[in-house]
């Protein structure tokens, strides 16, 4: 609205609906042990927590904190980024990789993968982004062309008892999962990406990497499609690194040794 | 459409066009320290405290603060005066338009630190939304180092090694 010169007839607050806190539960019907973080808890609130930092191993503090200021992400809501759906957003691609559960009032409980995957506009009020509290190991990396600004790539990896998700985002399209993803119909029928064993071999994060170069990239006033599928593959391996140690990443020397064609570009 | 909030600790009570945004009202309610430095909500230079939280009263709709507690620097005078000094005695500001904004800042992750010194980068991160056109930032984080008690070894070095590599 602050931007846009489109009218808009009713305003309606929901700040005193009680949807500003982040409650840990043990008995989700999915996850068991989850956070239910409120669509209103603020991306300041959401960088802050201390229990949100440990369902994400601090991604969610580095996904938002490069977020153009303290002030502006006391305003931004959680669940306001998610029903943007914005392609740039750090917040959808964190969910995503994740693994993450939405709540709608009407349409109740659905994936962040689904809700990606529709084009359809939302009609519906999201009250809960529901997010899994296990041990997780997971990584945020992005590209920026100044600070503060959008990222014009992004990716993230995260490892949980569930397995491997890895995602990259800001194509500039939406987030897209690379690796993790199960096949299936649903909104729009996707082929399943490569698994990644818990700990990962060179093989199994080259081919997340080659899931990357496989995205629909293109052109905006960031960056332009080709920047974009040359960085992206290296941000996934980044992420894969990051968030298991490179130490315990099998062969990782010898592994980007064997892939000469990513050349220098791609460093 | 009528709002009631307690501004600067007085209670206000406001007959509003329901578009208002929360910068427009709270310089017609003599708040002239609130500046608007952009159209994009980027500039830090609206800065306000709502319910003691830093936020950007330009995109804000003033119906929002209804019930709530609204600080702008016109309420924070004492509390502002140690580090205005700094900033005056640091040469930190040019033309003084991005000021206001940045001293609620600075004020609001004082609160946050509750005593504890930052490092240089946690300065750096929480200023990263108000923008200087004016002044590379220099004397502004000169004043801030020296107001929150960071070292002055550390600041010393850390201008030595911008000078030399000429990055700011």
């Amino acid at each position: 609205m602050r931007l846009s010169t489109r009218p808009v007839g009713t305003v309606i607050d929901l700040t005193d609906c009680g949807l500003d806190a982040i409650d840990e539960v043990s008995d989700d019907p999915v996850f068991g042990r989850a956070l239910r973080i409120g669509a209103y808890v603020t991306l300041g609130t959401f960088e802050r927590d201390g229990r949100v930092a440990d369902a994400t191993d601090g991604a969610a503090s580095c996904a938002v904190r490069d977020i153009v200021g303290v002030q502006f992400r006391n305003l931004v809501t959680v669940g306001g980024s998610v029903c943007g759906r914005f392609g740039f957003s750090d917040v959808c691609l964190l969910l995503l990789a994740l693994g993450a559960d939405l709540e709608f009032v009407g349409g109740g409980r659905t994936s962040i993968e689904a809700f990606l995957l529709d084009t359809a506009p939302c009609r519906d009020v999201l009250t809960h982004v529901i997010v899994p509290a296990c041990p997780v190991r997971a990584s945020y990396q992005a590209v920026r062309r100044q600070a503060t600004d959008f990222p014009l790539i992004n990716a993230c990896a995260a490892r949980t008892e569930r397995g491997w998700r890895v995602a990259v985002g800001a194509r500039p399209g939406r987030p897209r999962l690379v690796a993790g993803a199960s096949a299936g119909g649903g909104i729009e029928a996707k082929p399943a990406t490569p698994s990644i064993s818990f700990d990962p071999t060179p093989e199994e994060v080259a081919a997340a990497c080659s899931a990357a170069e496989g995205l629909v990239y293109s052109n905006n006033m960031l960056a332009s499609g080709a920047y974009r599928r040359e960085v992206a593959p290296v941000l996934v391996r980044r992420a894969i690194e990051a968030a298991c140690g490179a130490a315990s990443l099998q062969g990782a020397a010898s592994a980007a040794a064997d892939r000469p064609e990513m050349g220098e570009g791609a460093r | 459409m009528n709002i009631s909030f307690v501004l600067n600790g007085k209670r206000v009570g406001c007959d509003i066009v329901p578009d208002t945004s929360l910068f427009e009202l709270l310089r017609s309610q003599g708040c002239m320290s609130v500046k608007c430095g952009c159209e994009t909500s980027d500039c830090g230079l609206c800065t306000v405290w709502v319910d003691g939280v830093p936020t950007l009263s330009c995109s804000v709709i003033a119906a929002r603060v209804d019930g709530h507690d609204v600080t702008t620097l016109e309420g924070l005078q004492r509390e502002s005066h140690a580090f205005a000094v700094c900033m005056a005695e640091e040469g930190a500001e040019q033309c003084g338009f991005c000021s206001p904004g940045l001293i609620m800042t600075v004020l609001a992750f004082e609160r946050e630190l509750a005593g504890r010194v930052p490092t240089e980068d946690e300065v750096r991160r929480y200023l990263a939304g108000n923008l200087c056109r004016c002044t590379g930032y220099m004397s502004q984080m000169r004043a801030i180092r020296r107001y929150l008690g960071m070292p002055r070894e550390a600041a010393a070095v850390l201008d030595a090694s911008i000078e030399k590599e000429g990055v700011a």
